[in-house]
């Protein structure tokens, strides 16, 4: 299904930071991370039903929620329902380094944006300001000192913030200031709340130096008898502070963004394009809200509407929509009173309330008795085509993946092995992680014992990615290329010797720099014997692949093994790519 | 000579929204050394079967009719010290979600040699023996029976609890959704690894799950539920190449085929009744193609179909009408 | 459905007879059904239990029986008001700190922890000196037992909270755009919600308690008949050495009955809540 690409990641990585000793964070120490989304390139083209899929733990569903902005992406780039000349804008500017451009285009349109760290300039800007506002400062208490009556005193100091709010205005809109091309919000707010404080403390100092000691505590709130009230005026004061600085900052970055063309934040935008169904038809809606208040919920948190009457109808064709007919019938009802399915339906119903492009289905019929599964798929497939809707379809049933999707990406710890039409991927596999994914999928005929591929060891973790390729310690073809440790080739090594002939005496098997061991030995010949036994075991023990050469040295033999690599992910076939050593440059087609 | 018969087994439930029918008057038989499954959608009774088996119910359950016959004994009548003496020690469960009830804070193996000690009145010492015996025997290294649940993925958890259930030899292990909360792979290694213990051992078991197709893998006979009754059973042949019933035939294509065709399989229209207040006559007349007067005034008996082959339905019987399949 | 609990059915009869205690007392009095509490007979004092005065008179003379019917509109009053401040300031607080978390969390839990970790004695005290007003008054003794109280409902909330957060539906408000403010009030609170009343509930009952103790040591509203009080004049004036029994007994008997029917009430709310939260 060739269509434009409405969704488009880059390079897409979800970290979770775990949680360090406070002592370590202090020091600055990087945490380790969970990489549930480590770098996935992903398109969906506009229309098309595309299915990720993968055991439970390799991201696939942090990647959903990703797209949705519902979890904050670590770095990589999104895009969705970016116009087509923005993203070969992108393109372009990306294979030909083009940093600037792409910085622009990112920080326009990517939803995985993150503002740079604050350069050094841009804090000592932060501190001119603290400065400007501190100098503000004083001319009013100046102008204070000066008058003594109260009014015009409240008049100086009403002026004097104007002064300040618009230099502000002025400054922060203008280009290059210092050494930053724009400002980022957060250094504006900063800013802000730096001259207000500057401004503060100025003018109470400035008051007592006058010798007007009572006016300088009113400023500092300190200025009634009781402590009360004090509080209250400092809470006060406070309260203006904060709630001027966020709302400059706002007025500020809107100012910005339409000098830029786009009218409403990115994530806006994204809320009214893009939404998700959830897996759990029970815990996915608020048992204290009825059906109607579910569905009509993202209408009002967008502001689209506030009237009834409209609220009405939009929630009456929302469940239309998603099948339940009357919706009369279940728009009062709450979620204990409904089934499992019409559950679901509700789901979708507040799902296409907002008229969306995009819809990130999560499992959501994995909790549903099979009789009914199909009910919703149908009606996800009528609406992709009544309403020109494009799918990212979560499962890890590749037999739902099969009779539903145009097109597979099979993800592994955080990344993915690969990619294609649905037909291709299921009828002819090609990485050995999708080959045996393929092969024990169940078929409801008991005449057909299919010819499984049973995967040993468990599912890695997240938080420990195998080095060179994620899935080498699983791979029943793994080879050298594949990122083999020095570790797991030791203990291997110690498994497969503990039957030595007589004469042989190994001692001890250490590991040196990563790409080598030691094995120290009493006595001669063992170099042979070892390769020997590494030629024999190699086939069922991967890891003995890996090793390069054997030499003897002094008390032994040391081992050195290849250097394994992460493989990429490319193209093996028209529209099919695969992230496999097997398939690379040197190894075409060689699969074993 | 089955070695577990249970005959017109009824139980019923208790509850605030009146009497729930939960299981009405099922047969079904275990021979030795086979692998008996019973499938059906949710509410459909066949995790209450296998709680009637073992007299496990809740305080508001309660077995109104029928027998469960094993070794010449009732189990559904017997006292509960004799009960005791058959639960685990002849019979064992893993129960639904199992994998995820472990105490936290005990060890694994522990954990097993708790029911050792409870049933065979072994003391800690002679249990923890044999714990590390069970521990390989499901492929789980015997030292890891010191390390604590958390540090288990879900697969190793769900072998941990088939060793638990094996920990007292029993005959017959029944296994309620041992795979269904396992990713497809893991499922694939849990499944190989009930084929082995079977032959190894020479078990009998009971597998219960929705998903038809884990069934044809692993069962050789089959008995289908719904709404509480049992609507076929059988080989795993018969029902999956000659079934009978129309529920049967619905569910089995409801389940898409990855070595088939890539169309949306078909679903069964409405919804799953209740089971207080059950449709009259044949349970399933209000979403069966073929359903007819009689189907709403008459529950089907049990009727064989076939050298053991079963199934309730109308069309079985000579009162069919002419338009018939 | 509640009806069927039938400790909680005793619970809330107790609670009304008390409830009707304290909206009948002035009408009863003025009626001349009840004898006035105030009324100081002083060459009746100390007497034990008659036709006239049914529990007897205290050290000035006063009807003991209706000084305690008075006490109930006290002790209801005191229960309530400072159950009002207890529950909008720990469910505030609550609310806050487990839905945010991060620094705000931190830093609203130490403040909270103080008021748990301080022994309650030592804390009550400090409070009764430095709260104003000065001197004792109903809304003084309101103000110290809220302000002493208000933390085991925070954490309550809090714990609550931090659950309801990660629940899918909320997951799907944010996705459908909704802002922490509205999730807060739209979502998390109303599920929170009948956990918070059912805990109301019962911290009437630990109020009034604490209002008797309080009594006892000094901090009792000056211009209103508390049975705390009364028991404090039993006590000093020691009616269990001269024999009257009924001063001691009564006071002590009403403070327990209306503790009662409170804890009855807030068990089966309990049971009514928890069921629900347990269906899936």
């Amino acid at each position: 299904m060739a269509g434009e690409p409405y969704v488009v990641l880059r390079d897409f990585r979800i970290w979770f930071a775990k949680r360090q000793p406070f002592l370590d964070a202090l020091r600055g120490i990087e945490p380790s991370y969970v990489k549930a989304v480590d770098g996935i390139d992903l398109t969906v083209a506009k229309g098309e039903v595309y299915c990720l899929v993968g055991e439970s733990g390799c991201g696939k569903t942090t990647t959903g929620k990703g797209i949705l902005h519902l979890v904050e992406a670590t770095g990589g780039d999104i895009f969705v329902g970016a116009p087509p000349d923005v993203l070969e804008r992108y393109e372009t500017a990306r294979t030909h380094e083009d940093r600037s451009t792409a910085e622009r285009i990112r920080r326009q349109w990517s939803l995985a944006y993150r503002e740079p760290p604050e350069t050094r300039q841009e804090r000592s800007f932060a501190v001119l300001m603290a400065l400007c506002g501190t100098a503000l400062g004083g001319i009013l208490a100046a102008a204070l000192a000066a008058s003594v009556n109260l009014v015009v005193r409240g008049l100086w100091s009403a002026l004097a913030f104007l002064a300040l709010a618009v230099v502000l205005a002025f400054v922060g809109t203008l280009p290059p200031v210092p050494t930053t091309e724009r400002l980022p919000k957060r250094l504006v707010a900063s800013s802000l709340l730096g001259v207000f404080i500057g401004a503060y403390l100025a003018t109470a100092f400035g008051l007592r130096a006058a010798g007007l000691p009572a006016h300088a505590a009113a400023v500092v709130g300190a200025y009634f008898d009781t402590w009360e009230l004090n509080l209250l005026l400092l809470c006060f004061q406070i309260l203006i502070a904060v709630s001027a600085t966020w709302w400059i900052t706002k007025v500020l970055m809107r100012r910005r963004r339409r000098k830029e063309g786009i009218d409403v934040g990115k994530v806006g935008r994204l809320r009214k394009a893009a939404q998700i169904i959830f897996q759990d038809p029970y815990e996915s809606l608020n048992p204290k809200l009825s059906v109607f208040d579910t569905v009509a919920e993202p209408l009002v948190v967008n502001r689209i509407t506030r009237s009834r009457p409209e609220l009405d109808t939009r929630v009456r064709q929302a469940l239309d929509d998603a099948g339940l007919r009357p919706p009369g019938d279940f728009m009062f009802r709450y979620p204990h009173e409904l089934s499992g399915g019409q559950r679901q339906r509700v789901s979708i119903a507040a799902a296409l309330v907002l008229d969306p492009d995009f819809l990130v289905a999560d499992e959501p019929v994995s909790m549903l008795d099979v009789s009914i599964r199909t009910e919703i798929l149908e009606l996800l497939l009528e609406l992709r085509a009544k309403k020109g809707l494009t799918y990212l379809f979560i499962t890890h049933d590749l037999s739902l993946a099969w009779v539903l999707s145009d097109r597979i990406g099979v993800m592994y710890l955080g990344k993915i092995v690969e990619e294609g039409p649905t037909q291709e991927i299921i009828r002819n596999p090609r990485h050995p992680y999708t080959k045996a994914l393929v092969s024990v999928v169940p078929v409801p005929d008991p005449d057909r014992r299919r010819e499984r591929i049973i995967l040993k060891g468990e599912r890695p973790d997240p938080s420990n990615v195998p080095p060179g390729c994620r899935f080498h310690p699983r791979c029943p073809v793994a080879f050298e290329k594949c990122g083999w440790t020095a570790d797991e080739v030791a203990a291997e090594l110690k498994g497969v010797t503990m039957e030595k002939p007589v004469g042989v005496s190994l001692e001890d098997i250490r590991v040196e720099g990563p790409p080598s061991l030691t094995i120290r030995a009493a006595s001669g010949g063992v170099d042979a014997w070892l390769r020997n036994q590494i030629d024999a075991h190699s086939e069922e023990s991967r890891c003995l692949k890996a090793v390069r050469s054997i030499e003897p040295m002094d008390g032994g033999v040391r081992v050195a093994l290849h250097e394994g690599l992460e493989p990429a992910l490319r193209d093996v076939a028209p529209n099919v790519k695969v992230a496999c050593h097997l398939y690379g440059e040197l190894h075409e087609a060689s699969g074993s | 000579m089955a070695l577990l018969e249970v005959r017109g087994l009824t139980t019923y439930f208790d509850t605030m929204a009146g009497v729930v029918k939960a299981v009405d008057g099922v047969d079904i038989r275990l021979a030795e050394g086979e692998s008996l499954g019973i499938a059906g959608e949710s509410g459909c009774g066949k995790t209450t079967v296998a709680l009637s088996i073992l007299r496990l119910l809740p305080r508001n359950g309660r077995i109104v009719a029928g027998a469960v016959r094993y070794a010449g004994w009732d189990l559904a009548t017997i006292s509960e010290d004799y009960m005791r003496g058959i639960r685990w020690k002849h019979i064992s469960i893993i129960f639904q979600g199992a994998m995820n009830a472990l105490n936290p804070v005990k060890r694994v193996g522990e954990q097993i040699a708790e029911p050792i000690m409870l049933h065979e009145g072994l003391d800690r010492e002679a249990a923890m023996k044999r714990v590390g015996g069970l521990l390989e025997l499901v492929g789980i290294h015997r030292d890891r029976g010191q390390e604590f649940p958390h540090e288990f993925s879900g697969g190793m958890r769900q072998r941990v609890m088939i060793a638990m259930a094996l920990a007292c030899n029993p005959k017959i292990v029944i296994a309620d959704e041992p795979v269904t909360a396992l990713d497809v792979v893991i499922q694939a290694q849990i499944l190989d690894l009930l084929e082995r213990l079977k032959r190894e051992l020479d078990l009998s078991m009971v597998l219960i799950s929705h998903d038809l197709s884990v069934m044809a893998e692993t069962c050789d006979t089959m008995a289908i539920m719904y709404a509480g009754k049992l609507v076929e059973s059988g080989t795993v042949r018969d029902i999956f190449k000659r079934a009978n019933h129309p529920y049967t035939q619905d569910l089995i294509q409801a389940f898409p085929d990855i070595e088939g065709s890539q169309r949306l399989p078909a679903y069964i229209p409405g919804l799953l009744p209740s089971l207080v207040d059950p449709p009259t006559g044949c349970r399933f007349h209000p979403r069966c193609k073929f359903a007819w007067q009689r189907c709403i005034d008459k529950e089907p008996a049990l009727l064989p179909v076939d050298e053991g082959h079963w199934s309730s339905c109308h069309l079985n019987t000579p009162e069919r009408p002419a338009d018939g399949r | 459905m509640f009806a069927r609990s039938r400790l909680g059915m005793v619970g809330l009869l107790m609670l009304l007879v008390f409830v009707v205690m304290a909206l009948t007392a002035p009408g009863l009095t003025s009626a001349g059904i009840l004898q006035n509490p105030n009324r100081q007979n002083l060459s009746d004092r100390f007497e034990g239990p008659s036709s006239d005065y049914w529990f007897g008179t205290d050290q000035l003379g006063r009807d003991l029986f209706s000084r305690l019917w008075w006490g109930a509109q006290a002790s209801l009053l005191i229960g309530f008001a400072a159950t009002a401040i207890i529950m909008v300031l720990g469910s505030l607080i609550g609310l806050v700190s487990g839905y945010y978390g991060g620094w705000i969390d931190e830093i609203l839990m130490r403040v909270t922890d103080f008021f748990l970790v301080v022994p309650f004695l030592l804390l009550v005290l400090i409070l009764a000196a430095t709260v104003p007003p000065p001197g004792t008054s109903i809304s003084k003794v309101v103000l110290v037992i809220g302000i002493s109280l208000w933390a085991f409902t925070a954490r309550l909330v809090r714990s609550q909270v931090l659950s309801l957060k990660e629940r899918q539906f909320v997951e799907r408000a944010r996705s459908a755009g909704a802002g922490d403010f509205r999730i807060m009030i739209r979502h998390i609170f109303p599920n929170a919600f009948t956990l918070v009343f059912a805990e109301a509930i019962l911290t009437v009952a630990v109020v009034i308690l604490l209002e008797s103790f309080l009594s006892f040591i000094g901090i009792a509203p000056a211009d209103m008949i508390t049975w705390g009080k009364t028991l404090q004049e039993a006590y000093v004036w020691s009616a269990t050495e001269t024999g009257l029994l009924v001063w001691v007994l009564m006071p002590g008997l009403y403070i327990v009955a209306l503790v009662l029917g409170f804890t009855l009430l807030g068990f089966a709310l309990d049971e009514l809540v928890n069921p629900r939260l347990r269906r899936r």
